[in-house]
Parts: structure tokens; sequence; C-alpha cells
């Protein structure tokens, strides 16, 4: 599905993507770790069409097509969806209002009729179910007032409406608690398909108890310097990423 | 300098003649009132060529046509324009025999302020017989300037001598139909500063009148054009710190400023009004059109520091013409006693990617009354304009007023402008926090004042700053009960 | 569009003039009314604009203690007047929206000490049309304190202009008072504001601010994620830079009503 080939991403004059090399299949999920700077997030914003960052190298392919060609709605339309670290507040422009744009563009994009005031309803209250998000702050303005919990959750409730095929969440579970991480990891497992796939980007591993890998990437000043498998997460959250860097700067 | 008085007296006279530095000595003056002969009169006392009597008649005309400007927030008595004298040689000023004859009031600010014995001899109009460090600067900056192609001299000498300059850039940033006092500036205008810098030089010294020798006999319509041709750069600084004794009431100046492509151009102004006294009586009426014109990619600074005057009106202003053009303007206002100002900047973004900053500080204390007027105007074609204005108050006292008028227009749907405005007093806790450190409670306040204004002082050219901090401190006298 | 449908959706009784108590009114039809909210009263106002008049006045006197909200809806081009006396302790809450080319002046004189006055309104001018919105909020004692925050919006050929004034006078010391004046611009219209302070104490904290087309980049890049189109999202983003004034009106129940009439302005947009 997504086959990115040499990577590299600038900020201004600093580059920060080194030359990455992924591949993500179909009903894959893949996780990717590392310490703080190291591209985790931009990675994340590149794929999704951010335009504060200048791609100088390499190519991504998704599901055929070339994605650097596409700007961030076209990918966002074909299937691309991106759960951000950071979701930002939008005054005056309520959740309900707001989904029911998305999904209506989206469904325009596959040649669908939008759907009726009531289809659209009885869908919102089918997916925020699902993330035991509480129906009133569907009401209010996107993540206005929304505890960091609340946003999360609110990432995860758009990600089940939109249905994408492609789903990259960005540190997804920073900030929550216990409760609140069980809740979301849940949502993301019961949207995991055959013919979707999942990048999730973390720090800790203990949503990748919920969230099970079929692979662990290790991302180290730009570049993807290790992969294994789930277990590779628990020794990270054991031993650090010390042990790894020390072997990769001795290579 | 090892130069015997008598020479040094030759030196100064002739070289001052050949600088036109000091218009004819004349002992006579045209009686009050305004007319064409009166106009006509000047422009013959001044030995000007024909173009530029009619560029005064033409003025002078067009001013009949308009009325005087009112504004609300001033108490601007009636000013009778037959009543006032419109062409005085520069006098001589009073010659006092010493120091001891200068009223202490003065000297005392003098003292104050760290002016050096000889300026302060030549500010008071102490007759001495040559002031030596003035003469061999003069020399030295006049030498460094012919060297670069700066022409730095009157505005007199400068139509008699550079006639083509002066007929491409003068009232072409402030025409004669601009204003009232514009119109009447133009008629009448008695002497000023020109400066011009040519294409890619850099002005390798801060210009400033302080070099005109006959500065303290400023005319009432002065009028200053600068221009800053392709590439260049000027420090220019008006004014001094010295309190001006003046007997005249309206002061109507015009200083244009042309900031040709690519070029920069910085003006400071460090001026005390010094009003006549405590009850605000004597003072002087300052209205002064301060504009500049911004070609491609030209920058253009102003930054003022003022205090005192009875009542101050003046904006100036940034025509941002030419794309990617930018102005910034920085002040501090500062008004005690029974003062009034109303002061401001206009931003005028014409151009393409044009940016505007405008940082202003309001201090008031006495009785006295602080206005911020700021317009901020975006046209229509000029996208991507960008702004951030701040003006804050602080109020000494619970018997001044500040006040603050920002006008934002905006035309384009591309520009991102943004205003913001807060008046605030002087924390108890500031000043417990530097009294229970030892300092006097007028000793915090100046610091604090001046702490407040630093964002600006900053802006000043060194010598400059210093000053400035000075005469804020000592502005602020009896503001503290 | 009809404005009635703001009135249908909330349980009022019409007022003609004279003392409010509790509960929810309604002015409307009438041009010249003044009314009395009693002593610690709480009650809500809601004042609608009519059709084929030439001019409408409200004046409203809040005696000490009383609480009031109001909801004003301009919808017809004609001058309008909202004039507010608070004593002490009294606490005055508008929500302002105008969907017309109006002359709007609203003042509120704060003459008791304890008195909290807050504004938010907004203002949607298209096609040609020509606003003129004015909010003076006056001081004229200490220990009160207000907030106002006018958002404006243009499009076309329309031309809007906002004037907001705060007054503090010589003996309303620590008076608390903050103006927000943001704008945006579309096509050819104009905007011109012009926030004043005019203060005459010394211990008062007052501030106040003006943009113009300060607007979240990130919110936009956030609804592209989502698929929205960059015009769409952007139009999207101006149309919650309106509603967002609704959204919080203090009149629950109307708040929909009100935001059926903002939208089919926007839409116009």
């Amino acid at each position: 599905m997504l086959k990115i080939e040499n990577l590299h991403a600038k900020v201004g004059d600093k580059e920060i993507l080194k030359g990455i090399n992924l591949e993500v299949k179909a009903g894959e999920v893949h996780a990717i770790m590392g310490p703080n700077g190291s591209g985790k997030s931009t990675l994340a914003s590149v794929l999704a069409g951010n335009e504060k960052f200048d791609v100088t190298q390499g190519s991504v392919e998704y599901n055929g097509e070339n994605l650097l060609e596409l700007n961030v709605e076209e990918r966002s339309r074909k299937g691309l969806f991106l759960g951000f670290q950071y979701p930002v507040e939008i005054p005056g422009v309520t959740m309900a209002n707001f989904m029911k744009i998305a999904v209506n563009e989206q469904r325009k994009a596959r040649g669908e009729e939008p759907l009726s005031p009531a289809e659209y309803l009885k869908l919102m209250r089918e997916k925020s179910a699902i993330v035991e998000l509480d129906s009133k702050l569907t009401s209010r303005a996107v993540n206005e007032g929304f505890s960091g919990g609340e946003k999360k959750k609110n990432e995860i409730f758009q990600m089940a409406m939109l249905d994408p095929k492609l789903a990259i969440l960005d540190e997804t579970d920073s900030g929550l608690d216990i409760d609140a991480l069980r809740i979301v990891a849940t949502g993301v497992t019961r949207l995991k398909r055959e013919d979707n796939a999942t990048v999730v980007i973390t720090h800790y591993q203990r949503l990748l108890d919920y969230i099970v890998p079929d692979y662990v990437h290790v991302l180290y000043k730009g570049r993807i310097i290790y992969t294994g498998d789930k277990s590779l997460a628990l020794k990270l959250e054991k031993e650090g990423y010390d042990w790894l860097i020390n072997d990769y700067k001795e290579e | 300098m090892g130069k015997d008085n008598q020479n040094i007296l030759q030196e100064l006279e002739t070289s001052d003649y050949k600088y036109g530095f000091v218009t004819d000595i004349e002992t006579e003056t045209i009686g009050r009132g305004l007319s064409e002969e009166v106009i006509r009169l000047i422009s013959q006392k001044k030995g000007e060529p024909e173009w530029m009597l009619e560029r005064r008649l033409k003025a002078y005309r067009h001013w009949l046509t308009m009325k005087h400007p009112n504004w609300a927030h001033l108490d601007i008595p009636e000013i009778d324009f037959q009543d006032v004298i419109y062409y005085a040689a520069p006098k001589q000023t009073k010659k006092l025999n010493s120091m001891d004859e200068v009223d202490p009031e003065l000297k005392r600010t003098f003292d104050k302020l760290g002016i050096p014995l000889e300026e302060q001899m030549a500010l008071a109009g102490v007759a001495v017989d040559a002031v030596m460090d003035s003469v061999s600067v003069k020399t030295t900056f006049r030498d460094t300037l012919a060297e670069k192609g700066i022409i730095f001299c009157s505005i007199s000498e400068a139509i008699k001598e550079h006639p083509e300059l002066i007929k491409k850039y003068l009232g072409s940033v402030v025409p004669y139909t601009d204003n009232f006092y514009a119109a009447l500036n133009a008629a009448v205008f008695s002497d000023g500063s020109f400066c011009y810098i040519p294409k890619g030089v850099r002005c390798p010294m801060e210009l400033s009148t302080y070099f005109r020798i006959n500065a303290q006999g400023t005319g009432q319509f002065e009028r200053t054009l600068i221009v800053a041709d392709e590439g260049a750069y000027v420090s220019y600084l008006e004014g001094c710190t010295a309190p001006r004794r003046d007997e005249n009431q309206l002061h109507a100046a015009v200083v244009e400023i042309v900031v040709e492509k690519d070029a920069d151009v910085k003006y400071s102004t460090v001026q005390n009004w010094y009003p006549g006294d405590k009850e605000g009586r004597g003072g002087i009426y300052n209205f002064v059109t301060k504009r500049g014109l911004c070609k491609q990619g030209a920058h253009l600074s102003w930054t003022q520091v003022e205090t005192g005057s009875a009542i101050t009106w003046k904006y100036p202003s940034c025509v941002l013409l030419g794309d990617n053009s930018s102005g910034e303007f920085y002040s501090v206002a500062m008004t005690n006693n029974f003062q009034q100002a109303d002061t401001g900047t206009k931003m005028i973004h014409l151009g393409k990617n044009t940016r505007s900053r405008i940082v202003s500080k309001g201090i008031s204390a006495g009785r006295s009354q602080n206005a911020y007027r700021g317009l901020v105007q975006v046209a229509k074609g000029a996208d991507n304009a960008r702004n951030y204005s701040q003006c804050d108050s602080l109020l000494i006292g619970d018997k001044c007023g500040a006040h603050t008028f920002p006008v934002i227009k905006n035309a384009n749907p591309s520009a991102v402008l943004e205003h913001e405005a807060t008046t605030s007093k002087i924390s108890e806790e500031q000043l417990f926090y530097c009294q229970q450190r030892g300092l006097s409670a007028e000793d915090a306040v100046g610091l604090i004042v001046n702490g407040y204004a630093r964002e600006v002082l900053s802006k000043l050219p060194m010598e400059f700053a210093v000053e400035a901090q000075k005469l804020l401190s000592i502005s602020l006298e009896g503001s503290v009960g | 569009m009809s404005v009635d449908r703001v009135v249908n959706s909330v349980d009022a009784r019409t007022l003609h003039g004279g003392d409010i108590s509790s509960g929810c009114w309604v002015i409307r039809d009438r041009a010249d009314v003044d009314v009395v909210v009693k002593s610690g009263e709480r009650a809500d106002l809601i004042v609608i604009d009519t059709a084929g008049a030439e001019c409408q006045r409200v004046g409203i006197k809040a005696l000490s203690g009383a609480t009031l909200n109001v909801v004003h809806v301009i919808t017809e081009s004609y001058d309008h007047k909202l004039d507010i006396s608070m004593s002490e302790h009294v606490e005055v809450s508008v929500t302002q929206l105008v969907v017309a080319g109006a002359k709007v002046n609203t003042k509120a004189h704060l003459q008791g000490a304890g008195a909290r006055f807050v504004l938010n309104g907004s203002f949607v001018h298209t096609d040609d049309e020509r606003g003129d919105v004015t909010v003076d909020v006056l001081h004229e004692v200490g220990d009160c304190v207000s907030r106002t925050a006018y958002r404006g919006v243009a499009s076309g050929k329309a031309q809007g202009r906002f004037s907001g004034l705060v007054y503090i006078a010589q003996d309303a010391q620590r008076t608390d008072a903050e103006q927000l004046s943001r704008n945006v611009t579309l096509g050819d219209a104009v905007i011109h504001t012009a926030p004043q302070m005019e203060i005459y104490a010394d211990d008062v904290r007052c501030s106040h601010g003006a943009t113009v087309g300060q607007m979240d980049a990130e919110a936009i890049m956030y609804m592209r994620q989502r698929g929205i189109s960059a015009a769409d999202a952007k139009r999207l983003q101006i149309q919650g830079f309106v509603a967002d004034t609704i959204l919080h009106a203090p009149i629950a129940g109307c708040g929909d009503a009100m935001m059926e009439l903002l939208m089919d302005k926007l839409d116009r947009l």
C-alpha cells in the first residue's frame, strides 16, 4: 500500500528526514518509535502533505500512485488519515458540521451520493460509541475546550467516520490516562481490517499492548535504524534507546 | 588645536560662507502678515531663482482656499495668521556676556543633561570668540561627506547649488495640496536641511542638525528634504535635548524623505520643547508634517522621543509605495504638568508584500493629556500587507489622561494586521521594591519609566539614547508627589 | 429568512416597555422602547428589528443587583440604538448579530460599582452593504468590569466599520476593561476599525486589540487533512469565526435559530 524510498525532507534549511525507507502492506500495523527529535512527527506531516516541509529527495508510492504529487486534501480523499499529535481548535465550527462536510467529500471522491441528514446522524451515533465519545461534544466547536484525552478520542472518532485506508497516528497516546488509552486503543483495533493499514507513532510501549504491531521501527536522527517485531518495543521500554544507538554509531 | 583664535575666526567666517550655512545677516524684518508681496520679498531676500518663487506663490494661492484643521482632542486657541512675522533673518539671539547671565533653570538643565560647557555657551547665546571644537569637527566631517558625494547643506543653498535635485524631489512626498500647514509651509518656508546620499553609498556617520551652526535660530517654517538614492543608507538625527527657548508660538515644519529602491533611512528625533512655565503658559504649538515615501524594497524607520511642548501635532508617516518596502515607527511621548501631546503615525500600504511596525509608548504625568492617533491603511492592491502595532500608555498620578485612537482601514483580503494597546500605571509593588533597595521614589519612577521606554530607546543612535534617558528623567520632575 | 424563528424557538413573552421581572421577553415591532429591570431580578431579553421600520431605539435601565442577558438581532438596514444603564452589581451580557448593512449604536453606562458588562457581537456584510457598528462603554464610576469583543466579516463590495470607545472617567479607579475587534475581508470589501480608549483615571487595567485577517493556518491544515478543499476550509473557518459568537449566546434555545440565520447570510459571502 505504502512504499517510501530514500525520503529526504527539510523544514527551512534544516534537513530532518535523511533517507527513510519503509514499506507498509494492507492489513499490517507498523509502529514507529524513537527518541524526541528523531523526525517521527515530521514523517507523519510529510506523508500528510504539510506544505511547511520540503521533500528534497526520494519517492512515496501509495496504492500505485505518486503520493508526493497530490496536495493535502487529495491525499485525504484517497483514504490517508493523520491523527494529529496536537489537534487544533477551530472556533465556531461544530464537530458535527465539520465531519459532515469531510464525510461527504470522501463520498464524492468515491463517486457516492452525500448522506442524508438522518443517515449522517446515525453514522455519528454509531461511530462516537466506538470511542465512547460524549455525544454532546459533537455540537461543540472542534476541539474547543476539549481535554487532552477528549481531543485524542476525537481523532479516533474522526478516523472511524472517515474510514481511511491508511491511518497514521502521531503520538495518539501521549497525555492519556489508562482508561483513555484503553478506549483509544480499542477503537483503533476495532477499525482494523484486512484492507486497511495503520502506522502508529509512539513513545511508549503500553499502547502497543492493545494495538499489536506487526513491525516496530526505530527512527533516529531522520533514519530508520532498526526494524523488529513487537518484542523490540518491550526491549526498548526496559532498556531505552542507548544500546541501539550505540550499535548504530559503531557501524 | 594649535591655531590661534584669529586664524580660527577667519576660517570660521570664510568656511561658513563657502558652505552657505549662515544665511545673509539682515537686520531688517518684514512686517507682520502674509500676502503675495511678502512672499516675493522672502524669495528675493533669499536670492531664489524664479522657479522657486513660482512654487511658493502657487502654494500660497492654494493655502488661501483651505481651512484650518480641527482636531477634537486638542485645545488649540485660534491662530491669527496675519499676526505672525513670516520672515525674520536668523537674528543673532541676544548675546550674554557669561554663563552667569544665563537663566539658572536653564543652566541646571544643561548640567543635568551633561552638555559640555562650550556647547552650553553656544546654546545659551553667550558670546564667544570661537567655539574650537565645533570648527574642527565641522571641517572634518564635511570632507568625509564630500568624498562620498554626499550632499548635506541648507535647503536655501541646495536650491541654488543643486536645483535639479530640488526640482525633482521637493514636494514629491508632501505636496502643497496635502494639508493646511503643508501649503503654508510651502509658501513661506524659511530654511532647513537638505541631504542627498548617492546610489549605493552608506553614509559613514550620523547626520545631525547639531552640525548646522544656526540650529538655535530655528525658523518657524522649517523645510527638510532627505533623499537616499538606490541602495543608499543614512541615519539622520534631529533635535537636541537641550531645551529650546523660543518666542515663536507657531512651528509648521515639513520633513520629506524619499527612500529610493532598496535604500534605508533612519530618522531619529529627540526633542524637548521646554514650555514656559509649570502652568503651561508660553508654550509652543508644533505642527509638523513628516512623511517618507518608500520605493521598492526600501525601508524607513522613524524613532522619536518627545517631551514637553505645549501642543504637538505630528504624525510621521510612511507611504509604502514600492513592493516589499517596510516602515517602522518607535515613539516615546512624555507629558507632564499641563502639556498636551497628540502624536502617532500613519502607515499607508500601497505596494505588495509591505510591512509596518509601530511601537508607541506614552507616559503621562501631572495634569497632562497624551493621545496616540494612528492609522494603518491597506489599499486594495496591497497584497500580503503585514502590520503589527503596539501602543502602551503609562499613567503617573491620577490627574492625567492617556488616550488611544488607532484606526485600521483595510481593503485587501490578504492583509494581516494586528493592533494592541494597554494602559496601566506604575505598580505599587515595583515602586516598593526599588525603594526597599534604597532608591528614592523619584529615582524609582525614573528607572521604571526608562525600562518601560527601553524598546524605543534602544532604536536610537547611542549618544542620543543616553541623552534621551536623561531627558525622560528630568521631564518626570515633580510628577512624583 | 425570517427573524421570527429566533423568537419562535424560545418561550418568551412580548414586552411593550416597562418593567421586566424574571423570565424571557421579546421586544419586536417597537421603534422606541424603555425597559427597566427591577432590582435583583434575572431576565432574558430578545430584541428583534422590524421590516419596514425606519429606526429602532431600546433603552434599558438595570437596577442594582439585576442580571440581564440580551440577544440583539439586526436584519434590517436602518438605524438601531441600544442604550443600557447599569447600577451597582448589575451584570449585563449582550450578544449582538448584525446581518444587514445597518447602523448600530450600543452604549453601556456603568454607573454603579461592581457592575459588569460583556458584549459579544458579529457583523457580516455582503454584496454592497454598508455597515456602521459602534460600541461605547462608559466607565463612569470605579470598580467595574467590561469586555467587548466584536468580529466582522465583509465580502463582495461591502464596507464595514467598527468603532469602539472605552471611556474611563477620572474617578473610575480600579476599572478593568478590554476591547477586541477582529475582522476578515474577502473580495473587494473594505473594513475600517477604530477601537479607542479615553482614560482619565490611573489605577486601571485597560487594553484593546484589533486584528485584520488573523486566522489560524493550522486549522486550515487540519481541515484539509480531513479532505476539505483549501477554499472550503477557509470559508468554513470564516463561518466559524463569526458563528463562535452565537455558540456562546447566553439565552439558551435561540442559539440554533440564530445559527440558521447566520448561515443563510454566510452562504452569500
